[in-house]
């Protein structure tokens, strides 16, 4: 394409989405009521293991007030997961986490159905319960009675030479790293409503789900229908983060129940519920070793990778799965490094089921990575940025072939690095140190270099655990306006404005011309859904690669009409001219109006319409970004506060389709990694009891916890892709957990190894007191 | 079923004369008999702000209160911010890319609408202001700036 | 998260409130602000059959400054009080108001209501037993009131009898020689405190400590006077207050209760507390938030 007018790619466009939200005019699923609906209630098990014993349902199948109650009996059916035991959509002969639905009960309105499950019997044998990794992995006691373990994942890369060369290294160091248990808390809660469709006797299930088209799937398999039977639509959508990717035994339930009762059924769960039925993320360990020369040479990493699956192994993602894959692709980085191993164990535990969570399995590798890195420097006597330097691919190797199975096409990695440290005064960042501390300030400086997978694409001569492609449809409606029906669909970040963008500088159109629609099974092309940086890389490329498609058909028609070249034809401002020649010119819209309504007038054999699908194949493994962080927090003796007071993020996505969009994305994805490093953790006592089941007990960030001013650096290294978007989704938080620990680790001199940070143990590092690791003798 | 309870309520302008279910939250009552489904329920504790409203033009949480005790009582709602038009305070939420998933931003809206309307000489800590919304998407700063630029014509000085 | 099913009681007066506490007992629950008890009703965690309503009921709105002290209603809200005319004579109420919860919170919640609570990390608590206040009950069979100290019970509880309503709290006015100090930390300005201290120190012209109440809420325990510390502070005050020593004798006496994360905020807070006590009688310090 070659317009001649500003492209809107790359523009701080206003966004779209906007005018309906602002004015309360967002639909999201609870916003939604058609007439007849009834309300669903979950009955739930209070306990983390149990044998159920009874399950008193006849105590309110008369109640006048109960539409339906569904149990096990009712409903038997099981997901299939991919490893380790089924799971029921409604518990049957045991429990095996607190808050794992046992029966469901429909009313007029939720306070009734609320009344309801109160009023069901539900007794309980207590059994032994593991919560905890360590335990599981020792074996004993099972998570589910009578299997023989809980081990659900081993998956094992370990070269004989990493062993070689830890034994024959200058420094070895060995660290031992804990993420506690989190949940995405996106502030919608899931929601489903399900709506019985007469025409073939399906149903529309309205929900908030990142992969609208994988959720037909796996409803139209469980309930027998034809996929045609089955609808998804997503309406707008609060958030999700990871949360909303599974598919959770509340979806097929409620799906169920309105197919049995031929009424609307909805649930949407309460936040109460939220902590105990959202499927949460991480808890996991690592062992880890890395081996150096004495000039820094990294020779060897390897690392032991623990992670908890939950009572059942997710579908279609089990945390045990995500956490380890991203995590032991991502523990390279962005560095050479001679050998590389890991060893991934997945296991169950009796809690809620894990799944992902925003850049899932990298936040943990790049802290490892970065943090082995200033302990090395440390013990070597290294500046830390000198030893990332001397380790960190060039620009003159790639392309890069990390251990991790990534290929960098991008030599951004130094210069990224070396603007986050002069955005922050690194070179006097000692003084600045000391300063504070003759004054009684504790600060640190953090450093978090990183290679984000994203955009996952063909993974080999197998099929791929996730989608390797994406689709978008482009159509020029009679009036000339655009509608673009696209296969990823937006849980806030922007999606429609972003497409549109893409649309209008290949259609040459303003955006106010285009509608994007999306996340409609019924509508939309066939999509892998929205997550791991993938929307806006593999659903841009489809958008730009289909609206190209259009506008070469737009250029035929007007050289045409206009009896010129097609080469020759310009599309923009909504109109299509003849280079050098102003005068001729036709309007998009007429051509639009022709192609539909003067058929006739087209080229001989030119098939009437504007319309193109393109569904974007991504041979590429991966697709990668990188970039740098850099923190600057203060610590606070008596209280144990943090405070963080600079934050400088230098990243490279590629190609920026709006830098307001991709700012934004970053500032969310930071200020989440400050909740995964100080606030946010659910806890469960040794009994598996839910300790954490309010946002007054699991500290979500609020203003008060996020840098003011974050400074944000664009490098933009176009991918391969069409549009070359490399993806912005995670990298936010791909990278803050290890830049904020970091700096915790620099302003105590006290060696962090698990997140988050509690309160108590800041203050007991900055005083000194309690029993902690001390950093090596190179640090006072 | 709570015993209905006779209610007398101005919403949005509009006066409700009517009963309610006794044990109905506001925030309910006002999504669900009112239709107003512009104010979201975020947690239902008090903690996240989404269900913020103004009664009697003082930002309230409407999952912490009865519909029977707005009795009396004038509520508005983000449906109520704009006209034809968004508002300015809605024009710089969009302007400053204040809102990503837009679930939080009614009750936000509400809350810095009433900070608009209070504002007098002295000075207002916008942060403190918004300190009790909780926003997973945006990091909060473009939120302290749509409000700070939407206050500044308001602050200035008439000619 | 939807509250059980109740009666609802709009109370048209005091008088109304108390006959229908005196019918129902512990059956019902009195309804003010609803801060405190909507959240657990939505959580069920608590569902009276009967709910009264004060929230708007006139003869419990007062809020009254007089030669004696600060009378306050059970229906009034934190923020009307914070916007009474005469509370610049009460700062440290006004300041332990600014800790609670947020802004929206402050527009609806009461401060009799938080006092009837008893939340371990509640501030108005710990400032009435501070400040010495005294709550008024009423019930049908009559008025009482009743000092702070005997009022208080273990957390979330009180001494009051089923059937009666807390009316109004009156906190007195301090004489001459009298100062007092409010320091909290919570982690972000709104959310529950982590720890806090609230204090009154009468001291004579001389600058000899007279006598002192010295209050604890949250880190882990009830709301409590620390009666050894405060024996020892008086003591050790013959040549004024030592607010280092004050510090250290709060959290040495809150030893029992705290671990040591907590008993070290104690003194840090109680440091700040003493301190402003010293500093004047009304002094006023920003919030202490880290």
């Amino acid at each position: 394409m070659t317009s001649r007018t500003t492209p809107v790619v790359g523009t701080r466009l206003a966004r779209l989405e906007d005018e309906r939200l602002l004015r309360g005019r967002g639909r999201f699923v609870a916003d939604l009521e058609p007439a007849h609906t009834t309300h669903a209630a979950f009955v739930r098990s209070p306990v983390p293991h149990g044998r159920i014993l009874n399950v008193g349902l006849d105590a309110v199948r008369d109640d006048p007030r109960v539409i339906a109650v569904l149990g096990h009996t009712d409903l038997p059916h099981e997901l299939t997961n991919d490893s380790g035991p089924r799971q029921p959509l409604l518990a049957g002969g045991e429990v095996t986490y607190v808050g794992q639905p046992i029966a469901v009960v429909m009313a007029s309105n939720r306070y009734v159905a609320e009344d309801l499950t109160e009023q069901v019997p539900v007794d309980i044998e207590p059994l032994a319960a593991v919560t905890e990794i360590d335990e599981s992995l020792q074996g004993g006691t099972t998570v589910h009675a009578g299997e023989e373990t809980n081990v659900v994942l081993i998956n094992d890369s370990w070269p004989a030479q990493l062993d070689e060369a830890i034994a024959s290294a200058h420094l070895v160091v060995e660290a031992e790293y804990r993420t506690e248990r989190q949940t995405a808390m996106p502030m919608e809660t899931r929601g489903v409503l399900a709506v019985p469709d007469p025409n073939g006797g399906g149903l529309t299930l309205h929900t908030g789900t990142q992969m609208p088209h994988i959720l037909r799937d796996a409803l139209a398999a469980l309930l027998e229908l034809p996929q045609t039977a089955v609808r998804i639509v997503t309406p707008d959508v609060g958030g999700a983060f990871g949360v909303k990717l599974a598919v959770y035994p509340e979806d097929l339930v409620v799906a169920l129940a309105a197919r049995r009762l031929q009424r609307p059924v909805k649930w949407i769960c309460d936040r109460y519920e939220a902590f105990t039925s959202d499927y949460q993320c991480r808890g996991s360990s690592y062992q880890a070793i890395a081996a150096f020369e004495r000039d820094g040479t990294w020779t060897g990493l390897g690392v032991e990778l623990t992670c908890p699956a939950g009572a059942f192994f997710a579908v279609p993602w089990s945390g045990a799965l995500v956490e380890t894959f991203i995590g032991s692709t991502s523990l390279p980085g962005p560095y050479r490094i001679g050998h590389y191993g890991y060893r991934c164990r997945g296991v169950l535990t009796n809690t809620t089921p894990t799944s992902a969570y925003r850049a899932t399995g990298g936040p943990a590798a790049t802290w490892i990575t970065e943090s082995l890195l200033d302990r090395a420097a440390r013990r070597l006597g290294i500046d830390r940025a000198e030893l990332r330097r001397r380790n960190m691919i060039t620009a003159s190797e790639i392309p890069f072939a990390t251990h991790g199975g990534l290929e960098i096409d991008t030599g951004t990695h130094l210069e990224a690095l070396e603007t986050a440290l002069d955005h922050i005064g690194f070179d006097a960042w000692e003084k600045r140190r000391a300063a504070a501390a003759s004054e009684g300030r504790h600060i640190g400086l953090g450093i978090a270099s990183y290679v984000a997978p994203t955009a996952a694409g063909v993974m080999g001569p197998d099929p791929s655990v996730a989608i390797p492609f994406d689709s978008t449809t482009v159509r020029i409606e009679p009036s000339g306006d655009a509608t673009i029906l696209a296969g990823v669909s937006s849980q806030g970040q922007g999606l429609e404005t972003t497409l549109a963008q893409i649309a209008a500088d290949e259609l040459g159109v303003a955006v106010n011309r285009i509608t994007v629609r999306a996340g409609d099974t019924l509508m939309c092309p066939y999509s892998g859904g929205t997550h791991g940086s993938r929307a806006g890389v593999l659903g841009g490329a489809a958008t730009k690669t289909a609206a190209a498609a259009v506008a070469t058909k737009m250029r035929a028609i007007a050289a045409h009409l206009l009896e010129a070249s097609p080469d020759d034809i310009d599309l923009a401002a909504g109109r299509a001219t003849v280079r050098g020649v102003p005068s001729a010119a036709i309007t998009l819209d007429e051509i639009a109006m022709r192609s539909h309504l003067q058929a006739q007038s087209l080229p001989a054999g030119m098939e009437p319409g504007l319309e193109s699908t393109n569904r974007y194949l991504n041979h590429r493994y991966y697709t990668t970004a990188n970039g740098c962080h850099v923190a600057v927090v203060q610590l606070f003796e008596a209280t144990g506060a943090f405070k963080v007071l600079e934050y400088v993020v230098v990243q490279d996505g590629g190609v920026i389709i709006n830098p307001s969009i991709v700012e934004g994305q970053v500032r969310g994805g930071v200020a989440q990694g400050v909740g995964s490093v100080f606030l946010e953790a659910v806890d469960y006592d040794r009994q598996g009891a839910l300790l954490t089941s309010s946002l007054i007990h699991y500290l979500l960030p609020r203003e008060w916890d996020v840098v003011p001013q974050m400074r944000i650096v664009h490098i933009q290294s176009p991918s391969e892709h069409p549009g070359g978007m490399r993806g912005i989704g995670e990298a936010g938080l791909h990278a803050a957990v290890a830049a904020l620990a970091n700096a915790v680790e620099d302003a105590t001199g006290h060696e962090i190894d698990r997140v988050p940070i509690r309160p108590e143990q800041i203050a007991d590092l900055v005083s000194n007191e309690g029993r902690h690791h001390l950093v090596g003798e190179q640090l006072e | 079923m709570s015993a209905p309870v006779s209610l007398e309520i101005v919403v949005n302008g509009a006066t409700i004369d009517g009963r309610v279910d006794a044990r109905t939250t506001l925030a309910d009552f006002i999504r669900d008999g009112c239709g107003l489904v512009g104010t979201k329920i975020g947690c239902e504790h008090g903690v996240c702000g989404s269900c913020t409203v103004l009664v009697d033009d003082l930002p309230v949480r409407s999952c912490l209160m009865l519909a029977a005790s707005a009795h009396g009582s004038t509520v508005r709602t983000v449906e109520s911010l704009a006209g034809v038009e968004l508002s300015d305070l809605q024009k710089s939420f969009r302007d400053n890319h204040a809102l990503q998933c837009g679930f939080c931003t009614p009750g936000l809206l509400m809350t810095a609408q009433a900070l608009l309307e209070s504002l007098g000489n002295e000075e207002i800590d916008v942060r403190e202001a918004v300190s009790g919304h909780i926003c997973r998407c945006t990091g909060y700063e473009p939120i302290i700036t749509a409000i700070e630029a939407a206050m500044r014509p308001r602050q200035e000085p008439a000619p | 998260m939807k509250p059980a099913p109740f009666t609802y009681h709009r109370a048209e007066a005091a008088a109304h409130a108390v006959e229908v506490l005196a019918q129902f007992g512990d059956e019902a629950r009195i309804l003010a602000g609803g801060q405190s008890l909507l959240p657990m009703m939505n959580l069920r965690i608590v569902a009276p059959s009967h709910l009264i309503d004060i929230s708007k009921t006139a003869d419990l709105m007062a809020i009254e400054a007089d030669a004696q002290g600060l009378e306050v209603g059970a229906a009034a809200t934190y923020r009307r009080v914070i916007e009474y005319g005469a509370i610049g004579q009460f700062p440290i109420i006004a300041r332990a108001i600014s800790h609670v919860g947020h802004m929206p919170i402050r527009n609806r919640g009461t401060v009799v209501g938080s006092i009837a609570h008893n939340d371990p990390a509640g501030e108005l608590p710990a400032v009435a037993l501070a400040l010495g206040a005294e709550v008024r009950l009423k019930s049908v069979r009559g008025s009482r009131s009743v000092l702070i100290d005997d009022f208080l019970a273990e957390a979330y509880t009180t001494t009051i009898s089923d059937d009666e309503l807390v009316e109004a709290v009156r906190f007195p006015r301090s004489g001459a020689g009298t100062g007092h100090g409010f320091s909290e930390y919570s982690r972000r300005p709104g959310d529950y405190a982590s720890a806090g201290v609230a204090c009154q120190v009468h001291s004579h012209e001389s600058g000899v400590v007279t006598g002192c109440r010295v209050v604890t809420f949250a880190a882990g325990g009830p709301v409590r006077r620390h009666h050894a510390a405060e024996e020892r502070i008086t003591a050790e005050g013959a040549t004024g207050l030592d607010v280092g020593l004050a510090a250290q004798a709060t959290a040495d006496s809150a030893t029992a209760d705290h671990d040591r994360y907590h008993r070290r905020l104690i003194q840090h807070l109680a440091a700040d507390a003493f301190g402003q006590a010293a500093s004047s009688p009304r002094g006023s310090r920003r919030k202490m938030n880290r």
